[in-house]
């Protein structure tokens, strides 16, 4: 907030040399002044709102200590009347402030609903507790999740929204490991939060989203290989995750337009994340020697997610439209996609996991070379970044397989710094010699 | 605006409500049965304590010939009184018919034990008492015997309706 005062502070000692010089007329100065004391003035009214909101934040926290304190004390239907007008009380004074016409004071509202669906979720937990409900399901945390999923629909509330994302995830890693087996159904509740991030366009909480999709893929292999409850199936589900992050990243193409481009690259650039991803563990020979081959009956689904590739890339790939890719890079494309649908489909014959894992590793480093090269000719630093960091993953993996029982254990950790200091100055400078270049130079087609 | 916020205030309520009513209506149409517990306390992360209950219908026998079951599912439990205590007489998917001596109570596999046998959770595991008074649930005596009263509704949903020790009634569940 200083910095926009200073600023003000700035103009109104600048601008009597500006018109001096010409560079604006008299009468505007006056105009610029006001404008800029008019967003000043709104700031620090922002700040004040602020604050009252920290200072409401602290008022509860002590109202709540005082309750929390007194917990049992209190009668069950004392208890429930404190519970249900709080909910209301915050609704409503949102509904205040929302009303209002300045935006700072709907900002408020808008924080006073999230504090109104943060005590809904508390009134959840409170009310089973009160009345012995079963506390290891986590139902409450989906309906709470549901809640706040409502809330950000009707009122178009980001924070809501946020909250309504983070807790289903949540719920899902909480219920994975009840049920031993993948929680799918956190898919069904992923998609719903989908669609009002789209239809509001909130490409913010996108990220958000994208990242707790990772994170539910993620911990679900993991758990797998922890777990190793269904060892059979491990190698399959990391080629559907990576077949499937791969047909996102087809369907990003400059050719299907059902979102908007900078919303299509947040698509892009986690389908190219976890498509990394995937790829990694299939790196590891060990990975490969543990789980062996995927079962021969469920080949259909890696059979079906191929052809699925296949298709969107037909459909997608017409190069008459297609901008800023070289033919050469669309025969990579096709030719990586044609060896890794291989390489996945060979998981279902028991071939030998040393042999996979090399062909493995060396796919991966042609993907990584073909998405610097991509992230260079598109101008999107986001891929070269990934690659890099890919990169750097994968040989200091590999430096630990191969020299771990080679090396002498002290020997081991010298060259491994070695490698980390040098290695991490090369790739940095590599790294940004490659973004400097292009950012100096043109797209070949803007609009890609 | 306040259509909506409206209709949020009352749906959330709403649920909250149905809740509560939704456990009332299990207290006061279900069928009361008396079980013997062993119980374990841990502390609940909020004030009071919470008492951990088991009961000797959570370990129920299942038939090896019968369909595998797994971690997690969904099943209905006949119990039938013996010898003053309720015990587990079979163990099924769907909710089964049973004769009027007998009634089914719903639970989740929670693990699968040796010798034929899994672990049921039936929704009563959990009792919260007010602080410091865990001990007297968690450490009885060796003369004092701890059980529960449980309403077991229609729909196989229990809740605890009461705790005792040595058939005096510590605790009653009311609505308010």
């Amino acid at each position: 907030m200083s910095k926009k005062i200073d600023f003000f502070k700035q103009l109104q000692k600048e601008l009597p040399s500006w018109v001096a010089k010409g560079w604006i007329k008299p009468e505007y100065e006056q105009s610029i002044l006001a404008d800029a004391a008019k967003t000043t003035e709104l700031n620090e009214k922002s700040t004040t709102v602020y604050f009252s909101f920290m200072g409401i934040v602290l008022l509860g926290a002590g109202i709540i200590t005082f309750f929390a304190a007194h917990w049992t004390e209190i009668s069950k239907l004392s208890k429930l009347i404190i519970l249900l007008s709080s909910l209301w009380a915050s609704y409503l004074a949102a509904y205040y402030f929302l009303k209002q016409n300045q935006s700072y004071l709907n900002r408020l509202g808008q924080l006073l609903t999230l504090l109104g669906t943060l005590i809904f979720g508390v009134n959840i937990w409170l009310i089973t507790q009160i009345y012995h409900f079963d506390v290891q399901d986590p139902a409450g945390i989906l309906i709470w999740s549901l809640g706040a999923w409502m809330v950000a629909i009707l009122l178009k509330n980001p924070f809501c929204m946020a909250l309504s994302i983070v807790l289903a995830l949540i719920w899902s890693l909480i219920k994975s490991p009840l049920i031993q087996h993948i929680h799918w159904s956190f898919l069904l509740i992923w998609a719903l939060n989908l669609i009002p991030l789209l239809k509001e366009k909130w490409r913010g909480l996108l990220h958000l989203e994208l990242i707790s999709l990772i994170i539910w893929a993620s911990f679900n292999l993991f758990w797998f290989l922890i777990s190793s409850v269904h060892p059979q199936y491990y190698l399959f589900y990391i080629s559907c995750s990576l077949l499937l992050a791969w047909l996102v990243f087809n369907l990003t193409l400059p050719q299907f337009q059902f979102m908007r481009n900078n919303m299509k690259k947040t698509f892009q650039h986690y389908a190219a994340l976890f498509l990394l991803l995937n790829l990694f563990y299939l790196t590891f020979p060990d990975l490969l020697i543990t789980f062996k081959q995927a079962p021969h009956k469920i080949w259909p689904g890696t059979l079906i997610l191929i052809l699925c590739n296949f298709s969107v890339l037909c459909i997608g790939l017409n190069s008459n439209k297609l901008c800023n890719l070289s033919k050469t890079s669309i025969g990579f494309y096709i030719g990586v996609l044609l060896v890794l649908s291989t390489l996945l489909l060979l998981n279902h014959i028991p071939l030998n996991p040393s042999i996979m894992g090399i062909l493995y590793n060396l796919t991966m480093i042609s993907i990584l070379g073909w998405f610097i090269h991509l992230g260079y000719k598109t101008a999107d630093r986001a891929f070269i970044n990934l690659s890099f960091l890919f990169f750097a993953a994968l040989i200091l993996a590999r430096y630990f397989d191969i020299f771990w029982t080679l090396l002498n254990r002290s020997l081991f950790f010298i060259m491994g710094g070695l490698l980390l200091i040098i290695g991490s100055y090369l790739f940095e400078t590599q790294r940004r010699r490659l973004t400097l270049k292009m950012n100096t130079q043109k797209a070949e087609n803007p609009k890609c | 605006m306040l259509k909506r916020i409206l209709l949020i205030l009352l749906l959330q309520t709403l649920f909250l409500v149905a809740l509560i009513g939704f456990r009332q209506w299990t207290l006061n149409t279900g069928t009361p049965i008396i079980l013997e517990t062993e119980p374990i306390d841990p502390r609940s992360l909020f004030s009071g304590d919470y008492v951990r209950l088991r009961y000797k219908i959570s370990t129920v026998l299942i038939n090896p010939a019968e369909k595998k079951f797994t971690r997690g599912q969904k099943v209905y439990v006949s119990i039938k009184p013996e010898n003053n205590q309720w015990a587990a007489t079979g163990i099924y998917i769907k909710k089964p018919k049973v004769p009027s001596d007998q009634i089914v109570i719903k639970g989740y596999i929670q693990a699968i034990l040796p010798d034929n046998r899994v672990q049921v959770a039936y929704g009563i595991e959990n009792y919260f008492v007010p602080e410091n008074e865990g001990k007297k649930l968690e450490q009885p005596t060796l003369n004092e015997k701890v059980s529960v009263k449980v309403s077991v509704d229609r729909l196989g949903n229990a809740a605890i309706s009461g705790i005792f020790i040595n058939q005096k009634q510590i605790y009653q569940e009311t609505l308010f």
